[in-house]
């Protein structure tokens, strides 16, 4: 019976949910044609990272990875992936060294929100 | 719920697809629902196999190269059956009482209840995170690949899992005109009937067909097989499913798909190796009992059926050499990893037997497998002996990679063994009703 509760009052009828696709589309949007993402998270957002790279998956490339982010390891990403945009996930979302970013809202029934943005050059 | 009716099409069509690919291994017509069942699996675990060596001859089009051989089988197929006559059917009557009509009815039921589900059920975590995006992989890539995701480390442990399931999900993708991740469900509700269909033929060839009737409502039963990980895509109801079917054909005397089956059980779940050895182990304690004195004689005579495990195994562990993906869940096997794990037997050994009594998820199952496993062993014919000590110490052998994981270990055997005991479920559901049939006698 939980099953059918989860399947048949919480489930949607796509793993994408309308919040999710909107989100995906600005960002998809304001992305040039095979730019590379970088998708910072905190563990309790891995669900939706890995939502998130497989939705873009192969038009963009998403580095996934989770906060804290070492300023090391983001510059090298940056240089092996030509990374110019980022988006982050989290209660408060960490900041990879955005130029400017958008708050595109929480994550479909969670407090953490999405941030993206152009990242300093 | 929306039925995604072209998608469960094209699923039943590659399912053809794959028994045509099985007609041809197994060299047979098959002229009834169970023989045909039995060639979906055997082609589904050729092909499967197949995807690795066709991976490196021909890379970013093993795919469709397979997409080929389903085709080329099914018109082979088809043209045998137009040009020879039709084969007769096997087996005598098929009336069947009201009773097991009945309970046959309630296991359709069952299954109308995991399509609705099935159809209707997000993924769940592996389900979506590593069986879908393998298989969104495949699709992209057109091959097996030593990669993952781009920039990923830690999930490029996913790499070597087998390729069963990706694969028939990558092939629907092709065949509907492009993957999408929520389209993919109906190859579930084709392996759950798969199951089913398995589970009745095991105990029709060796009890009555209301106890064969009674045994498929029970594994339809089983909630791990038929609810939350079943339905969120996860790898280990279709597990289930082969292992069915190699526990029809361990209880069909004779049966040729046999080796294929065992093979297969490879090509689904990591595990499935070590069900595979087991299944061997089973055999060749049958061929010991059957007969000691002509047991060389008997191994020299079904050398053909040994080289085909061979071949499928060693396919499986050439492809997890090849894709060079380290394991960090498990520790290596060294001194201090085996003083651990000797320290932890004890407290294994009572997490996984509190899972075996979890009421909820397994009902009475499992001890009532363990006292008709009993009765067989004391009781049962050599067959029945085999598959009733193999089953049991596949249970206790599946418990043995939790004294060398790194995660928690109460974590870990929580949220896996149950899973592992999924999966062996057709066998023990086949050994509580034969050890059943057995104390009536």
């Amino acid at each position: 019976m939980a099953d059918l509760r989860v399947a048949f009052r919480d489930a949607g009828p796509s793993v994408f949910t309308p919040l999710d696709r909107k989100q995906m589309g600005a960002v998809r949007a304001a992305l040039p044609a095979g730019a590379s993402l970088l998708l910072v998270a905190t563990t309790d957002d891995a669900w939706h990272a890995r939502l998130w790279q497989r939705a873009f998956y192969p038009e963009h490339t998403v580095i996934v990875r989770y906060a804290p982010l070492r300023a090391d390891e983001l510059k090298r990403l940056r240089d092996q992936y030509a990374i110019h945009h980022a988006v982050s996930l989290g209660v408060t979302p960490a900041d990879p060294g955005f130029r400017s970013h958008e708050d595109l809202g929480t994550l479909p029934g969670l407090p953490a929100r999405v941030w993206f943005g152009e990242l300093e050059p | 719920m929306t039925v995604p009716w072209l998608e469960l099409g094209i699923s039943v069509a590659l399912a053809a697809g794959f028994a045509c690919v099985g007609e041809i291994v197994l060299r047979r017509r098959s002229s009834e629902l169970a023989s045909w069942n039995e060639s979906f699996l055997a082609g589904m675990g050729v092909g499967a196999a197949a995807l690795f060596p066709l991976s490196l001859i021909l890379p970013g089009r093993a795919v469709l190269a397979t997409v080929a051989l389903l085709l080329l089988a099914s018109v082979g197929v088809v043209a045998r059956r137009l040009v020879l006559r039709p084969a007769a059917l096997r087996g005598g009557s098929r009336t069947l009482d009201t009773e097991t009509r009945l309970v046959l009815g309630l296991a359709a039921l069952v299954a109308l209840c995991f399509a609705a589900l099935n159809f209707r059920y997000n993924y769940a975590w592996d389900g979506f995170q590593i069986w879908a995006s393998k298989a969104q992989l495949l699709s992209v890539r057109g091959s097996l690949t030593r990669d993952w995701y781009p920039g990923d480390v830690y999930e490029l442990r996913h790499v070597p899992y087998p390729p069963l399931v990706p694969l028939y999900e990558a092939l629907l993708g092709l065949l509907r005109g492009g993957f999408d991740f929520d389209r993919l469900k109906p190859i579930f509700l084709v392996f759950f009937l798969s199951m089913l269909v398995s589970m009745f033929s095991a105990l029709r060839a060796t009890s009555s067909p209301r106890l064969a009737a009674v045994g498929t409502l029970m594994l339809a039963l089983v909630p791990s097989l038929s609810t939350r990980w079943a339905a969120g895509a996860y790898a280990d109801m279709p597990q289930a499913a082969m292992l069915a079917g190699v526990v029809a054909a361990c209880l069909s005397p004779g049966d040729r798909a046999l080796p294929w089956l065992i093979g297969g059980l490879t090509a689904v779940k990591a595990e499935g190796t070590v069900l595979a050895a087991l299944a061997c182990a089973g055999i060749f304690l049958f061929w010991l009992l059957e007969g000691p004195r002509v047991f060389p004689a008997r191994v020299r005579r079904e050398a053909g059926s040994i080289a085909i495990v061979a071949c499928l195994v060693g396919l499986r562990l050439a492809y997890v050499r090849w894709s060079r993906a380290a394991d960090e869940v498990y520790g290596s096997f060294d001194t201090a990893h085996l003083r651990t794990a000797i320290g932890r037997i004890l407290h294994v050994g009572r997490l996984c037997a509190v899972e075996l009594v979890h009421f909820p998820r397994w009902g009475l199952l499992w001890p009532a497998f363990l006292a008709a496993a009993i009765v067989l062993i004391v009781h049962g014919t050599a067959r029945e002996k085999s598959v009733a000590i193999a089953t049991s110490m596949a249970a206790t052998v599946l418990a043995v990679p939790f004294l060398f994981t790194t995660w928690p270990l109460e974590l870990h055997v929580a949220q896996a063994y149950y899973r592992l005991l999924a999966q062996l479920a057709p066998a023990a559901v086949a050994v509580t009703v034969l050890g059943y049939a057995r104390a009536r006698l």
